[in-house]
């Protein structure tokens, strides 16, 4: 899967259900600063991840990793990695 | 006329702060310690009233409307959510006809001196920095407690007047503490204050409770997103805003 795939993904989900905008949504955009999410978004984003993209998070395996993604390329790279 | 009009609101509200300082200390505080209130409740009424007196003592300069009190669930904590559009919103949090509110605030308010020393004393949830499993922890607790909870689930106070996407804090804690939302709505109080000259103008705002949203009628998935999406429809639906 292409990264203009999984961004196209992460944008339905950041636009449908956070209501975020879609013209501030980049792979440079900061989760928290620029989209203005907060931490129970975060754990709600990850979420629904694992479900548009088929694939599991392990949370003690995942949780560094997660706590250290900053933006929506780090997201890229994260689901990347999980569904290789 | 605006300066006039600054001055004695500003005369008003320190001798309202001031006699209400003194009669809490003397009376009020040593009652509820009897009655056997905790510290962080009795802080969380003196504010709740405090911000009560300021909104009543400050007519005529502003003018309150309340609508829809009987729509408050009866004997049981709320969750009362607020739209936000001004900086002093959070005195008109204490017009909900409850008494004993915990406030989230962000990080920010708590650094003022005299507000700030207070929210702490009342053991307002830091709505940045509390994780949201330490939330329903809280939650549970202040509900056994009987405590109501106020929340801005915008975040940031609206500029454009236009309602902001809403945050899932308030819904998360109502799924799981099994208690109820009640949608606020403010309108008008965006012209009473500004941060520049003329400080403060009249308004007339108008407070109505809706009717109150339940947390059982939302059970798939992340049931505190569905639940938030509904009551953000309910806000918008009501300002006429388009869905």
């Amino acid at each position: 899967m292409s990264d203009e795939q999984i961004l196209k993904g992460i944008t339905r989900i950041l636009v449908d259900e956070f209501e975020i905008e879609e013209d501030i949504i980049n792979p440079e955009a900061t989760l928290y600063d620029e989209l203005e999410l907060d931490s129970l978004d975060g754990v709600d984003l990850i979420v629904m991840l694992e479900n548009e993209f088929n694939f599991k998070v392990d949370r003690k395996q995942d949780e560094g990793t997660i706590r250290q993604m900053r933006t929506i390329q780090h997201i890229i790279e994260f689901i990347k990695q999980k569904i290789a | 006329m605006h300066l006039l009009q600054n001055l004695y609101y500003l005369i008003v509200i320190s001798a309202v702060t001031i006699v209400f300082e003194i009669s809490y200390h003397l009376v009020a505080k040593p009652l509820l310690y009897l009655r056997g209130y905790k510290r962080d409740d009795i802080y969380r009424i003196k504010n709740a009233v405090y911000g009560k007196v300021c909104v009543r003592a400050s007519w005529p300069v502003l003018k309150v409307k309340m609508k829809g009190r009987k729509n408050v669930p009866k004997g049981q904590p709320c969750v009362f959510v607020y739209n936000h559009r001004s900086n002093v919103d959070i005195f008109f949090a204490s017009m909900v006809p409850r008494s004993n509110l915990m406030v989230f605030v962000r990080s920010w308010p708590f650094r003022l001196r005299l507000f700030g020393w207070s929210m702490q004393r009342a053991n307002y949830i830091n709505s940045e920095t509390t994780a949201h499993d330490e939330l329903v922890r809280k939650g549970l607790d202040l509900v056994d407690r009987k405590v109501s909870f106020v929340v801005f689930p915008e975040g940031h106070r609206s500029r454009d007047g236009k309602l902001r996407r809403f945050y899932s804090g308030a819904f998360y804690l109502s799924i799981h503490t099994g208690i109820p939302i009640v949608p606020v709505v403010m309108t008008g109080i965006e012209k009473f204050f500004s941060t520049k000259f003329p400080f403060i103008n009249t308004a007339n705002v108008e407070i109505e409770l809706l009717e109150p949203v339940y947390p059982q009628d939302f059970t798939e998935g992340q049931p505190w997103l569905r639940m938030r999406k509904h009551v953000e429809g309910i806000y918008r639906k009501h300002l006429g805003e388009e869905l």
